[in-house]
């Protein structure tokens, strides 16, 4: 990432103004997901003008499906990476190659909705001081039925602008909530941000997307417009809930918003972001424990009701009331530990009264 | 003795998966054997390692050797199954992969059966090493020796040593005479890895077995190996409990002691109860260790409480489990007495 007062430098380079919107695209062995993806884009109101995949030095089927699609479509091209580098590098030789005033960084398992880009586009060029668009997003299982609507934390039901000081007032009342994964940037001002910070792995976008709201002001569609896949278990990604690899990204970005990026960021919300760090992974590793204990418990149980006695199955559940009990306890005191500002609590408080 | 010998054809059959670095020291240990077996059958279970081009490269330089191969994996009890129905020889030594064997098992497991040819099989001590070859110290409990010189075990015996003691005979040491292994094979699926040792208890209780205390073979045990099916498929374990119990009382329930037979429920469930236990205890710190590792990013008084809390009751927790199933599966009252006076030699 580059630091903010060398921007300059980086101006608008790379713009070709006969290309107006460029999606960027890095694979890594999603060959299953990836035509959805790629079809999802190319028949869109407004298709985009390029498509740029690089492919990550995938050793599934990944490259014969981009590259027939690719035969069929000429926007789509695709540049492969002998070998795997990694998300964050993979991406970043994909955003090089584009070209477009409008870039949106597509992921190889996720697939727009119709008018996504004709949508973002249309506010954007309406608002042209905005830095970058956003949607909210909705999860589909496995079957394609949505199970889950980003809950709008921003309380709009009509497309808005907002300012540098909204987006900041939104921040600090509502926390984080712009997804990386719906949002639409204006080249210029996603130019300043690159190359990507590598330490700040699956926040990178989230970031990058604040601190150009902060700095230029964000356009917002209430329309569920990109499609996740749900379905995994929660807690399928064990190495997500390492603390060593949440807290090398939390500080990262915790340096970069007091200090790098501190005259765009608000005062103070640098150790607000450190608790809510805290909180998520803290409740994430309670719930975990949680299922754990509920497993292992089933299991005593299954195993005692395999030999027969009388009055066993109850002093066995009896047993379990300590275990229990203090997981719900300590997980309220680790809440309490790490709660949120005085400010968002109130803020919580009214709404539900309100409510 | 010395006429039969060139007729005592010993068949090795091991399965194998993934277990290419012990392979070499595997081989390398039956081909030096004072007694040459007279076959060597390994069957690759869709080994994902360099284990085959090993075993390919293996039964290149050595005769003995053959190597047959499930393209995917099916399982050990596949495996040794087909290895089992290419095996020629009058003896069968059953074993694994990342098991091995000292100098003269072989020349003494044959030299104690052909003493005793009334003796369906023989088994030898053991030793149990790590991956990396460092050895465990044994456990007590489980180190009990019938006798302290070689012997013959008669059938009355075994049976009076399941009684009060429990099952004896130790896994992958066991050299079988193939007519008493006959109507074993092939394995049945549903006992799983049970089955290796209901098979040679029962041949112990039909012919009588012979066994010699030198420490002749060496198992490999790896920290995570212990019965891990038994703590992932509780349902499985209980049913595979079930259909032992069901092959003791009904098949073979002229030769099983009832009342180890009434034991066994309870002692099965006494083992898994101890796995789960060990299991849900390392799970926990490791959840735990997760907890402390954030509180030490964002420093809480009151976060340290709260882990300090969580972890005495989760102590707590396991303790009183532990407590209580050991209790709840207790051995039958009649049963302990029996120990007691075979402890005291009165058995």
């Amino acid at each position: 990432m580059v630091d903010g007062s060398t921007r300059q430098s980086w101006g608008d380079e790379g713009e070709d103004s006969s290309t107006l919107f460029s999606v960027f695209m890095a694979n890594y062995n999603h060959g299953h997901f990836i035509e959805t993806a790629l079809t999802a884009l190319t028949t869109q109101s407004l298709p985009p003008d390029e498509i740029i995949v690089v492919d990550d030095g995938s050793t599934d089927d990944s490259v014969e499906k981009i590259s027939r699609l690719s035969a069929t479509n000429s926007s789509i091209s695709l540049i492969r990476n002998e070998t795997n580098q990694g998300a964050i590098a993979a991406s970043q030789r994909a955003f090089d190659a584009t070209r477009g005033k409008y870039v949106y960084a597509a992921s190889a398992d996720d697939w727009v909705l119709p008018g996504f880009i004709e949508k973002t586009v249309e506010m954007l060029e309406n608002n042209q001081s905005a830095g970058l668009c956003f949607t909210l997003r909705q999860e589909t299982d496995t079957e394609g039925n949505v199970v889950l609507r980003d809950r709008p934390s921003v309380r709009f039901d009509t497309a808005a602008f907002f300012s540098p000081a909204d987006t900041r007032r939104i921040l600090l009342n509502d926390g984080f909530f712009i997804a990386g994964t719906s949002t639409v940037y204006r080249r210029s001002n996603l130019m300043h941000y690159l190359p990507w910070d590598p330490e700040l792995g699956a926040f990178i976008d989230g970031f990058v997307a604040h601190t150009i709201a902060l700095e230029s002001g964000a356009c917002f569609i209430p329309e569920s417009l990109m499609s996740r896949r749900g379905g995994g278990t929660r807690f399928s990604l064990r190495g997500s809930n390492d603390p060593d690899i949440v807290f090398n990204r939390t500080n990262r970005a915790a340096f970069l918003m007091a200090d790098t990026y501190g005259h765009i960021w608000p005062r103070g919300f640098s150790e607000q972001y450190r608790n809510m760090a805290a909180r998520d992974l803290a409740m994430t590793l309670f719930a975990q424990q949680k299922i754990e204990f509920a497993e292992y418990r089933s299991k005593l149980k299954k195993l005692n009701n395999h030999v027969p006695g009388r009055l066993n199955g109850f002093s066995l559940a009896l047993l379990s009331i300590p275990g229990g009990l203090a997981t719900r306890i300590a997980q309220i005191l680790l809440l309490l530990a790490y709660r949120p500002s005085m400010r968002r609590m109130w803020i919580k408080l009214t709404r539900i009264r309100a409510a | 003795m010395t006429t039969s010998m060139t007729n005592e054809r010993i068949s090795v059959v091991f399965p194998n998966y993934n277990h290419g670095r012990f392979l070499e020291g595997m081989l390398s240990a039956l081909l030096t054997q004072s007694v040459r077996p007279y076959e060597i059958i390994v069957t690759d279970d869709g080994s994902t390692d360099d284990s085959l081009t090993i075993l390919r490269r293996l039964e290149q330089e050595h005769p003995e050797i053959t190597v047959l191969v499930h393209e995917k994996n099916q399982g050990a009890v596949a495996a040794v199954n087909l290895a089992m129905s290419h095996a020629t020889g009058e003896f069968i030594f059953a074993t694994a992969a990342d098991d091995t064997i000292q100098p003269g098992f072989f020349e003494e497991s044959l030299a104690l059966l052909n003493k005793h040819p009334e003796a369906g099989m023989s088994y030898a001590g053991r030793r149990s090493v790590t991956e990396e070859g460092i050895l465990v110290q044994p456990n007590p409990r489980s180190s009990w020796t019938p006798a302290n010189e070689p012997v013959y075990i008669d059938p009355e015996h075994v049976v009076r040593i399941l009684n009060n003691r429990g099952l004896f005979i130790l896994d992958s040491t066991n050299f079988y005479r193939v007519d008493a292994l006959e109507e074993f094979v092939p394995w049945s699926p549903e006992l799983g890895p049970f089955i290796t040792s209901f098979a040679a208890h029962t041949i112990a209780l039909q012919r009588g077995v012979c066994y010699t205390p030198n420490v002749l073979t060496e198992r490999r045990v790896s920290s995570t190996q212990y019965s891990v099916e038994a703590m992932r498929d509780i349902d499985g374990a209980l049913v595979r409990t079930d259909a032992a119990i069901n092959m003791m009382e009904n098949d073979y329930g002229h030769l099983w002691p009832r009342k180890f037979v009434m034991n066994y429920r309870r002692s099965e469930a006494r083992r898994i109860a101890h796995l789960l236990i060990t299991d849900s205890t390392v799970r926990q710190a490791e959840t735990l260790g997760r907890i402390n590792a954030l509180i030490g990013y964002r420093p809480s008084l009151l976060a340290r409480f709260s882990l300090l809390m969580l972890r005495g009751a989760l102590a707590l927790n396991n303790k009183l489990d532990a407590v209580f199933l050991k209790w709840r599966f207790r051995p039958t009252f009649g049963a302990m007495i029996d120990r007691i006076r075979w402890k005291l030699g009165r058995g």
